[in-house]
């Protein structure tokens, strides 16, 4: 259907809101999440075996233990992915070995290698821990641009370079446009990885038939439905053998729960290798550690601007870190914004490089506002910076840049299609706001006080309802001609009327808790001049019995724009059957029938009123009736489904222009922001968002959407980060450690709505819940940059960055410890894993290497040690061993290996070992040297240790005191062995005390 | 049981630690004994010159029992309310905490500033550890494994002592990055820091605290003592905090 069918005057019509539907049953504890679902007979229960480690071989997976624990079932392995699976479609035309399970190579911390499945949840995972993994740990790429480097560790051999895209775009006469700029200014800029958390964790409860070879899902996977297509083709099914369920309600999606595609095809298979349903449900620490991540980018942009602060030209050098695979539908946070590269400005010319990087992280995926703020960072940094460099304020370079209100609709340079805005008038407004003045006046206050307070903008757009053809442009144009074109969001909503005469509406936009029953209920009411509680809404999915497309699920704010206006759009169908018949009983013009509080009159004729129910009944309890006056074209049905896809949402055409989206929003921050020089917190002081995001359906909804990515952009402002070590190593697998804000600390917002309602969406509206997810971050990193006068910020910017940036600026000096003797007192700059030292000790070099080559006093040596084996080779010694390693609550088996090899014997030996436990992997090399100093021995040691796996996610804050307290109690160990051997040489008096020193000085009493 | 079963049980009080370890599956002792049937432990009392707090009292009762004023303690009534939040306060035991003995805790750092004790009990009787020996390294306590903590002591102040506290977490009442506990005397002030190294530290500088003094002194302190790095803060931003919140702390003591 096209947009003209729907009458004008509902497009704009703004009405008193309804209060949210949903929020009856899901604040009574009555939602319908997935794990509440009723259990199939004989449910089993799924835990997963995962990586503890970011990079290496996997030389042996042995399922011995677990497979006879009671109560497991079956442990689904990679013999049976690969036996029952096919890899994962990749959108760059590069396969990929990338299944549901690791094959052979693990690539990142968490990756799925076997998955047990069990009669309740805690078996499968007492099985989980009793399986066996060997790894052959190889070198991690940790770093984005370190990826790109020659001689990098390579993460897929068979493709043959971490970087899986290189691309370049040209738009317009960009080489002349630096030629004849004023200035040009660079800048580097690096976002970094973050998420949005919801409270609900993913779930799948699958089912495989194996009458028909089918697979029968429940998720509360979010969609995009294009991704029920490669999960089909992943398990060897055509789609209509995968059957997929939503329940109801899911606890948040933020684009996260996109991720959930290797789940779906895990689940499924490990169902068919058990013979029974199989539920998983995923932990908070595998969610935050193992299912997906925002990408992080670094860009290197350059602009070209005129003296009065017009930017002539933009050139973007982007990189992305997708983490350890290219996972559908990435490198859609790339390209979701290809198109608005330039923003809210009219840039003429425009030079993009992208390249996408492999790295041993998470692969990522589509968090709530994707693409927008790695965009924004770099481009209103460098507003900012245009600025500085001309001396004037950041609302004057935007007004010079800004698109003007009668250029809509507005092609940008890399081709999208900007709808409607005007972005001068909420500039206006911006600056004419009590809010901004009082930011301004505390701004001077703060100046004469010597305070550090600063003032951020940005200026975003925001795009909504994505183009699926937009990833294409990812490809070459003769690549894409071969593929065939994509293009368009075919969104789709379904309303019938019953025997009874009331009105139901199924969606497919599955939603999690936006509110989309409520506003449903409210479009639909309206058309038919019913009460919105007459209407009901149905938000479960089910591939098999309802309407769905590529399109279908809740991602790219398509809701508002596309879904609510598909639902519009079926409605005004039916009710033309309704009036049809009205006309025809009471002998009126069509256009005369008023539909209005439930009842259905002629306009002339009042007296003639019919309940609504009544009329629509009429079609089921008299078809005849009805067909009369539909006459042979329509058939009396009262079941209308509507499919919608924006007009404007072509493919890319052959010079890479691509419409990225079908509307465009407008979001415009500022925000007053001080620093704490005592604690170096930033605190938001006050922040304005001004939003048009077209005709609003409701404004509660609206805020409340608003009010969630604001605390999500506070989030990824200041607090939140997930956190790797040079190793690979994970540390914020925790709320502890990964920190959401909580109420404390989002501030408050004062919102305020523009409205050009836009010609593109049936009902003029946009989409806006992730306009602050956008531009919040970025709205706070310019504000903490103007407080320090400080070029490009590190996101989040925590107090650890703030006081090293305070630091640099000489507004803090650092305070320089003074040397106490105590050798794990010094903190390598490597990080904390790393140390070197040296001990003393009164017994001969001899004395000390007869202790490290004797198995028995190895056993007495290392902490916990329960069993040893040694086995000597060529100028080196081998212990296998098994210890208990205690710390506080924590107890951990390790099966250990230690080599003594470069053994000079008496004057040095290296010490290499890993030990692989439940609970982790910890390795760690060292070279000790002994140089005898008279009757003693100096013992210098340096070493590198890295612990991964759960130990490292959940207790990274503790991690270094535990080290080190391991290897106090080593040194101790040695030493007492030591002077078991030669003690009889020494005065007791001199023994107690060198012993006393000693305790001091490896910190144990 | 704890002397048969030695290091395979746990102590269940409060559980606000040990359930999330065993629910993460780090902590899996084959036995734990729960603590909250035995009355005797939930004794809480002022005796002659200490806060006497059983294994069972939560947190939030003493916190109660101060702002009530049955109990006046001016150092427990700074720091409770920092310790997590409430509805964890009404399960966590100040027991609990102590035997944890996170090196960001607040209740181990009063104990230390106060040079209070535990009691112990085992089959072979009870024995008083002073705070000084208790905390041996991040989370690791002198307590065998056939011990169980009864009670711990909080001495009280002298009328003329004045107090001050101050800490810094990222969110509102996450664990302490840096904490600071200062109790200024007639004639020595001593600053207790959290946060900063494996267990709680606690300085005793002889003669009075003068205002104009404070940034040299904690300076001093800052330099001299052990900080760790670790990936929430680093040692200099930590030693930069020391000397912050100590200023705070020191201007609240001597306020009073």
């Amino acid at each position: 259907m096209k947009i003209s069918e729907i009458p004008s005057s509902l497009q704009t019509q703004l009405q008193p809101d309804l209060l949210r539907v949903e929020d009856g049953y899901l604040l009574t504890g009555k939602g319908q999440f997935i794990d509440d679902l009723p259990s199939p007979l004989g449910l089993l229960h799924a835990a997963v075996v995962r990586s503890p480690i970011a990079h290496g071989k996997i030389t042996s997976v042995d399922i011995r233990a677990a497979s006879v624990l009671k109560g497991v079932r079956t442990v689904l392995l990679a013999e049976d992915v690969l036996a029952w699976s096919q890899p994962f479609v990749v959108s760059v035309r590069k396969t990929l070995n990338h299944y549901c399970l690791a094959i052979d190579r693990v690539r990142y911390v968490g990756e799925p290698i076997a998955v047990v499945v069990a009669e309740s949840r805690a078996v499968a995972e007492d099985g989980a821990a009793l399986v066996e993994v060997l790894f052959e740990p190889l070198n991690a790429v940790v770093d984005i641009k370190e990826a790109l480097d020659e001689g990098s560790p390579l993460l897929h051999p068979e493709v043959g370079s971490n970087c899986i895209v290189d691309r370049s775009y040209l738009y317009g006469d960009v080489d002349s446009a630096f030629a004849t700029a004023d200035f040009v200014l660079e800048e580097d800029y690096l976002y970094p990885r973050n998420s949005c958390t919801p409270i609900e964790t993913g779930g799948v409860v699958a089912e495989f038939c194996s009458h028909d070879g089918s697979y029968d899902l429940r998720s509360n996977f979010m969609g995009p439905f294009s991704l029920h297509v490669v999960a089909a083709a992943a398990l060897g099914v055509p789609g209509n053998r995968l059957r997929h369920r939503s329940p109801r309600d899911s606890g948040g999606s933020f684009g996260v729960k996109q991720a959930m595609l290797p789940y779906l095809v895990m689940t499924a298979l490990a169902s068919r290798k058990a013979g029974a349903p199989v539920k998983f449900i995923e932990d908070r620490l595998e969610h935050l550690t193992a299912l997906t991540s925002a990408t992080a980018r670094a860009t290197k942009l350059k602009a070209a601007v005129r003296r009065d602060g017009k930017i002539l030209a933009l050139d973007f050098d982007q990189i992305e870190d997708c983490g350890a695979f290219l996972r559908a539908p990435e490198p859609a946070t790339l390209y979701r914004m290809h198109g608005c590269m330039t923003g809210a400005y009219a840039i003429e010319s425009l030079r993009i490089r992208n390249r996408v990087v492999l790295i041993n992280k998470t692969p990522t995926g589509l968090v709530r506002g994707f693409g927008g703020p790695q965009v924004y960072f770099a481009l209103e940094g460098m507003v900012r910076r245009i600025a500085e460099t001309i001396g004037k304020v950041v609302p004057e370079v935007m007004a010079v840049n800004f698109i003007q209100p009668a250029s809509f609709p507005y092609r940008a340079a890399a081709g999208a299609l900007y709808d409607s805005g005007d972005y001068p008038a909420a500039l206006a407004s911006l600056l004419a706001h009590p809010l901004y003045q009082r930011m301004l006046e505390k701004k001077r206050l703060c100046a004469q006080e010597g305070r550090l307070y600063g003032i951020g903008y940005a200026a975003i757009v925001e795009p909504s309802i994505s183009n699926m053809g937009y990833i294409t442009t990812v490809l070459t144009a003769a690549q894409r001609a071969k593929a065939g074109p994509k293009n368009g969001a075919l969104a789709t909503a379904t309303v019938s009327i019953d025997p009874s005469g009331a009105v139901t509406v199924v969606l497919a936009s599955a939603p999690a808790g936006q509110g989309h029953q409520t506003v449903t209920a409210e479009v639909v009411s309206r058309v038919f001049g019913l009460d919105p509680q007459a209407v009901v809404v149905n938000t479960e999915l089910d591939t098999q019995k309802d309407a769905w497309s590529a399109g279908s699920g809740n991602y790219s704010s398509r809701f508002a724009g596309a879904v609510a206006g598909c639902a519009q759009i079926a409605a005004v169908r039916l009710k033309a059957k309704l009036t049809l018949y009205a006309a025809n009983l009471w002998h009126c013009r069509p256009e005369d029938i008023v539909f209005e509080d439930g009842q259905v009159w002629p306009l002339k004729d009042p007296g003639k009123v019919m309940g609504f129910s009544r009329l629509a009944g009429t079609f089921h309890w008299s078809p005849a009736l009805t067909q009369d006056a539909l006459g042979t074209e329509q058939d009396p049905g009262l079941r209308e489904t509507a499919f919608f896809s924006p007009e404007t949402l072509s493919a890319p055409d052959a010079q890479d222009r691509v419409n990225t989206s079908a509307a465009y929003g407008f979001v415009l921050d500022v925000c007053g922001v001080e620093i704490d020089i005592d604690t170096c917190q930033v605190k938001v002081d006050d922040y304005l968002t001004i939003h048009d995001a077209g005709t609003l359906l409701n404004s509660a909804l609206a805020d409340g959407q608003i009010y969630g990515a604001f605390a999500q952009g506070i989030g990824a402002a200041l607090y939140e980060e997930f956190l790797y070590d040079a190793d690979g190593n994970f540390q914020s697998g925790t709320f502890a450690d990964y920190r959401l804000p909580t109420s404390m600390e989002v501030p408050s917002l004062t919102i305020v709505h523009h409205c050009t309602p836009s010609p593109f969406t049936p009902l003029g509206a946009k989409g806006l819940g992730e306009g602050n997810n956008m531009s919040t971050p970025i709205c706070i990193a310019n504000a903490v940059g103007d407080a320090l006068r400080r070029g490009a910020i590190t996101l989040p910017a925590s107090p650890p960055r703030i006081y090293r940036w305070l630091c640099e600026a000489g507004v803090l000096a650092t305070i320089a410890p003074e040397d106490n003797g105590k050798p794990f007192d010094k903190s390598s700059p490597e990080g904390p894993l790393n140390a070197s030292g040296t001990f003393i000790f009164p017994v001969s070099p001899e004395a000390l290497f007869a202790v490290l080559l004797d198995e028995n006093c190895i056993k007495r040596i290392i902490p916990g040690c329960e069993s040893i084996r040694s086995r000597r080779v060529e100028g080196a010694v081998h212990y296998d061993c098994t210890a208990v390693i205690r710390i506080g609550l924590v107890k951990a088996r390790f099966q250990a290996n230690i080599d003594l090899t470069e053994i000079i014997r008496p004057e040095r030996v290296r010490l290499s070992g890993s030990g692989q436990s439940s609970l982790g992997f910890a390795r760690g090399s060292g070279l000790v040297r002994l140089v005898a100093q008279g009757t003693q021995t100096e013992l210098h040691y340096e070493y590198h240790a890295s612990v991964s796996g759960k130990l490292a996610a959940i207790g990274s804050r503790l991690l270094e005191g535990a080290t080190r307290l391991v290897l106090s109690e080593l040194f101790r160990s040695l030493a007492r062995e030591a002077l078991r051997g030669e003690g009889g040489n020494i005065k007791p008096t001199d023994q107690a005390s060198w012993w006393h020193r000693f305790l001091h000085a490896v910190g144990l009493r | 049981m704890l002397r048969e079963k030695r290091g395979d049980v746990r102590i269940l009080a409060g559980g606000q630690t040990l359930l999330p370890s065993m629910a993460m599956r780090v902590s899996e002792p084959a036995s734990v004994i729960a603590l909250s049937g035995i009355q005797e432990l939930a004794l809480l009392r002022e005796t002659a010159g200490a806060v006497e707090v059983g294994a069972m009292v939560r947190q939030a009762a003493l916190e109660d029992a101060l702002k009530t004023r049955a109990i006046t303690h001016p150092v427990l009534e700074a720091v409770l309310p920092w310790v997590a939040h409430r509805p964890i306060r009404q399960r966590g035991t100040v027991c609990g905490s102590i035997a944890h003995a996170d090196p960001s805790a607040e209740l181990p750092l009063a104990l230390i500033a106060l040079e209070g004790s535990v009691t112990v009990a085992s089959v072979g009787g009870n024995r008083e550890i002073k705070a000084s020996d208790l905390f041996t390294g991040p989370v690791q306590t002198s307590v065998l494994d056939d011990e169980l903590i009864i009670s711990a002591r909080f001495p009280l102040l002298k009328s003329s002592d004045r107090i001050g506290f101050a800490e810094f977490s990222y969110r509102h009442r996450d664990f302490a990055v840096v904490s600071v506990l200062v109790i200024v005397r007639e004639s020595s002030t001593i600053f207790a820091f959290g946060g900063i190294d494996d267990t709680p530290v606690r300085i005793e500088i002889p003669g009075a605290l003068a205002e104009s003094d404070l940034v040299p002194q904690l300076t001093t302190i800052a330099s001299r003592q052990t900080v760790r790095t670790d990936p929430t803060a680093s040692a200099d931003f930590r030693r930069h905090l020391m000397t912050r919140l100590g200023q705070s702390a020191c201007l609240q003591a001597l306020g009073q």
